[in-house]
């Protein structure tokens, strides 16, 4: 019995090891089995974000990549769409550009987006990106798309490359879309408002800028003022116009405006835009060998001007039968090369005497019969008395240009019945038969450069009336190609290619004579002139039916040049109004108090492509100051009481490359100009796209729309 | 003497054996509480992330919304459609067209990627809009609206195929008693049970505003502080289904932020 018993205990004990034995495997298998699946699971989660991330890195990359495509102003193409990849960590991402058929599209950019109403050239394309893991496995796959526009630049009041001041003393309204790729001051003597106008077809504001938003000056650390900008909001009366809301100043100092506080304008007050690329300012130069100052790649006015009018500045020459001098006007092809049948026409056209008089029916007369219809204003020569900062001379005399400027009634000179001179003076009627053939005229003295300026002056009104009126040797008055007309105009000198007296300067074309117009037509034919010297405009500009009694329709146009400087409708004078003495630019010695130098209403409609000067960094003084908006136009007159109305749109593309004359103010201490009652708007025609000026240039604009994951 | 040893070894294994059964029970709460908040919270963050695609970036700020309510917040959600490509299902009214308050028909400049059922969002150049219906796509450049409008849109209006999102806490009661689980609703359907076991819902939004460190509020007070919202802050706690022994849940709380990447133009 107790052997029984000890056998019996023997058999427990095995027994009892071998389930607890089991148990405690099965227990540490189930651990096992959980650790493992919780591992693995959470595992999982790790690699699926990081793979996210690794994904989301091939976006970002590929983006950026594909975005300098379009900043370069170039469109993807060939290996651009071939998938790229790289090693991330043990991770491998791949991305991918694909283009969305039915690229590009003209389309009107829906309003609640970035520059919502404009027109745009639109492409649309799609990133993706996948990251892999160590087995090969898709951890995470995204995608993007974005869009590249290609914007008209004219579709906005103001848009500056550089940093872009608004501090008007008097009240100032703007109506429609300010942008600057630098910082944006906002500041007023007064009252600044920038609003919508229904009422001309301005339904929506935007003020954007590149970098920061300011409340204040740049050149002085103080804010004063008020400055108004509508919110993307209609909530109060009158509804159907946006709600304004005031730009406070914080004290009395400039300061910077947060996003956060820009965020209460709802979309019309933008700040740290980024992303848009604008046209190089040698978008105006013609090609090296037309000019020191132009380029080995020709920029696109010249290249693609229907006529391009060079005044050869060291070329001894003249019209035939005319006197000769040093200078030589010609027509040159996109090679630069002189086109001999265009150049013929030019000259005959220049003194067509008959034409220029409207003697014969049904052609003509010039807007200025009697007045050559190109011309150059010259230099006088040192010793006349005349230099650079030296106004007071004797630049009245013919003896003070070399060589001596033909007196009126002699062979070549101006007609008979001029001023003595024939440097100024010249009565403004009808030709006598025997035409002017010596294109030259005194002088003018630009006060801001201090300097006395070589003009190249030419009236595009004439031309193209001319030109329709004997067999278009220039170009087909309906040519619609790059939108219209574009005449590129310059002059070819020693010192083309720096700071220089150098100008172009368009006058009597109060209205442009071509089929159709703005209003009229859908889609008017336009011109532009473009130069890349300084730009003059002088008198009324293609006014159109602002005229009264109403005129033609205005046509789309644009002055383009190194700088716009703006003569008023008074600046060529009668004899009369100028003692016999001081037509023409005669008047530009005097002092500004000087009733000589007194302007009158003027309208100009055209869109302005030119640089201005930049105000430096770090509050250095109001002698610093560039003048602002307001001062886009440079003025010559005493405007006091006297208005600019003007249609358009303001663009600068940078800093001027051929002046450099400081914005000093106004009034005689300066002697440069008095303000105008500055009547300016945005045109609205501009926002269709078959109004704009002929070559309106673009800026490209990139934006992701959409940001999305693939889920499996 | 060796039954005693035996005795001995069953009950400090078996001992062994109940702890580690409670363990496993333990971690297999723990594991399903964890994969219920990361999983509320993943779904949470991917429709954050995408929200705002597609949708106007100026006016009003429509692609955000929310409500606080302590532990128990709500976040809407809400995107632009997009077509198989991934392109934006949007358009414009165009040059000289006008959306009528009360027509049906209407002009656009395409009407491709439209069609009937969706819903849309109609925004005036003012910066305010509306919702509707589309009910028809007549042609290329038409759609047209189920529901009357409050008032004309004009020219260069834009029209956007929208998806909305709602995330939000509700109870639910079974044989255990009260549940709560996170619900998602999209658009005007009925809300679906999305999360079980999901009883906080604490959203954050991280402005662009006094950086660094940056304001954060429970919920933007206006549109201006939706229009700087840079991050989201999701907080989200689960708790397991069953309670342990003692009656007590096991709970585990996941928090991240969140940048959604549509919210305004890169």
């Amino acid at each position: 019995m107790a052997m029984r018993l000890r056998a019996d205990d023997r058999g427990m004990a095995l027994i009892g090891v071998i389930v607890l034995t089991a148990l405690l495997m099965s227990l540490a298998i189930a651990v096992a089995l959980q650790v493992g699946s919780d591992t693995q699971v959470g595992g999982a989660f790790r690699s699926g974000v990081t793979g996210f991330y690794a994904a989301e890195s091939g976006l970002n990359r590929g983006m950026g990549e594909y975005r300098n495509i379009f900043l370069d102003y170039n469109v993807p193409s060939g290996s651009d769409f071939s998938a790229r990849s790289y090693a991330l960590g043990d991770r491998q991402v791949s991305y991918k550009l694909s283009e969305r058929p039915g690229n590009p599209q003209n389309i009107v950019i829906p309003s609640g987006e970035v520059f919502s109403g404009l027109n745009a050239i639109q492409y649309r394309y799609i990133v993706n990106s996948t990251s892999q893991n160590v087995n090969g496995d898709v951890e995470a796959s995204v995608g993007a798309e974005f869009l590249v526009g290609y914007i008209p630049l004219f579709q906005f009041v103001a848009f500056y490359r550089n940093d872009l001041e608004i501090l008007p003393g008097p009240n100032m309204t703007l109506n429609g879309r300010v942008h600057t790729n630098g910082r944006l001051y906002l500041n007023a003597n007064n009252t600044l408002t920038i609003a919508d106008n229904p009422a001309q077809q301005v339904f929506t504001v935007q003020v954007s800028a590149g970098l920061g938003v300011y409340r204040g000056r740049k050149d002085q650390n103080t804010c004063t003022g008020t400055v108004s900008v509508d919110m993307l909001e209609d909530k109060v009366a009158p509804f159907g116009d946006l709600d304004p809301k005031i730009l406070p100043c914080n004290g009395s100092s400039t300061r910077e405006v947060p996003v956060a506080e820009l965020a209460a304008w709802k979309g019309s007050m933008i700040r740290d835009i980024g992303n848009i690329a604008i046209p190089e300012p040698d978008i105006v130069k013609p090609p090296s060998t037309v000019s020191p100052g132009g380029s080995g790649d020709p920029g696109v006015y010249w290249a693609k001007a229907d006529l391009r009018i060079v005044l050869h500045r060291d070329q001894a020459g003249g019209l035939p039968g005319g006197p000769g001098g040093l200078a030589v006007v010609d027509v040159v092809n996109a090679a630069g090369v002189r086109d001999d049948a265009r150049t013929n026409a030019l000259w005959q056209f220049m003194s067509d005497a008959t034409w220029n008089a409207g003697l014969v029916s049904g052609r003509g007369p010039s807007s200025y019969p009697g007045t050559m219809p190109i011309f150059y204003t010259d230099v006088p020569i040192p010793a006349s008395g005349c230099g650079n900062n030296q106004p007071a001379c004797n630049n009245t005399a013919a003896a003070a240009y070399s060589p001596t400027i033909p007196a009126p009634g002699s062979l070549g000179g101006p007609r008979a019945g001029a001023a003595a001179s024939g440097v100024y003076a010249e009565l403004m009627g009808a030709a006598l038969g025997t035409f002017d053939r010596d294109y030259r005229r005194g002088g003018f003295y630009n006060q801001r450069e201090k300097k006395w300026m070589l003009l190249l002056n030419l009236n595009v009104r004439d031309l193209i009336l001319w030109n329709s009126q004997n067999g278009e040797p220039f170009f087909a008055t309906n040519d619609t190609s790059e939108g219209g007309l574009v005449i590129f105009a310059t002059i070819a000198g020693p010192a083309s290619a720096g700071i220089n007296n150098y100008g172009v300067r368009v006058f009597g074309s109060a209205d442009i004579p071509l089929p159709g117009g703005i209003g009229v037509s859908a889609d008017p034919t336009g011109v532009t002139v473009a130069s890349d010297q300084a730009m003059y405009v002088l008198g009324n500009y293609n006014r159109g039916t602002a005229a009264v009694p109403a005129g033609p329709p205005r046509q789309p146009a644009s002055l383009i040049g190194d700088s716009i400087n703006v003569l008023s409708q008074r600046y060529w004078q009668s004899q009369a109004a100028c003692n016999n003495t001081l037509c023409r630019d005669g008047q530009s010695t005097q002092s500004l108090g000087n009733a000589s130098r007194n302007a009158q209403n003027t309208w100009i409609n055209a869109a302005f492509l030119g640089g201005v000067d930049t105000t430096p960094d770090g509050y250095q003084g109001a002698g610093s100051y560039n003048g602002g908006l307001e001062n886009y136009p440079r003025f010559h007159e005493s405007w006091s009481g006297t208005s600019l109305t003007y249609q358009g749109s303001f663009v600068s593309l940078g800093q001027p490359e051929h002046v450099n004359g400081d914005w000093c103010g106004t009034g005689n201490g300066c002697n440069i100009y008095n303000p105008p009652d500055r009547l300016w708007n945005f045109d609205p025609a501009y926002n269709d796209a078959a109004n704009l000026p002929p070559l309106t240039p673009r800026f490209v604009y990139v934006q992701q729309v959409l940001f999305t994951e693939d889920f499996k | 003497m060796g039954v005693m040893l035996m005795g001995l070894a069953v009950v400090a294994t078996s001992g062994m054996f109940v702890a580690g059964k409670e363990h496993m029970k333990r971690q297999s709460r723990e594991v399903e509480a964890t994969q219920a908040a990361r999983a509320a919270v993943d779904m949470i963050i991917r429709d954050l992330r995408l929200g705002g695609a597609c949708l106007p970036v100026t006016g009003d700020f429509i692609s955000l919304d929310g409500i606080n309510n302590g532990n128990t917040d709500q976040i809407t959600t809400r995107t632009g459609l997009t077509r198989p490509d991934l392109s934006c299902i949007r358009t414009s009214v165009p040059t000289g067209a006008t959306v009528t308050a009360s027509g049906g028909v209407f002009s656009v400049s395409s009407s491709e990627g439209f069609s009937p059922g969706m819903r849309a969002y109609i925004r005036h150049p003012d910066g305010l809009g509306e919702y509707f219906d589309v009910i028809a796509v007549p042609s290329p450049t038409q759609l047209a609206k189920e529901q009357p409008l409050s008032r004309n849109y004009p020219e260069t209006s834009g029209v956007y195929a929208i998806d909305e999102r709602r995330f939000y806490l509700q109870n639910f009661t079974n044989w255990r008693g009260t549940v709560p689980e996170l619900v998602l609703q999209v658009g005007n359907q009925s809300p679906q049970s999305f999360a079980v076991g999901i009883e906080k819902l604490n959203i954050q939004y991280q402005l662009r505003r006094n950086c660094p460190p940056c304001d954060v509020v429970d919920l933007p007070a206006n549109n201006a502080e939706w229009s700087v919202v840079e991050q989201v802050l999701v907080n989200v706690t689960a708790r397991s289904e069953l309670p342990d022994a003692t009656g007590s849940y096991l709970r585990r709380t996941v928090s991240v932020g969140v940048k959604p990447r549509n919210l305004l133009p890169q």
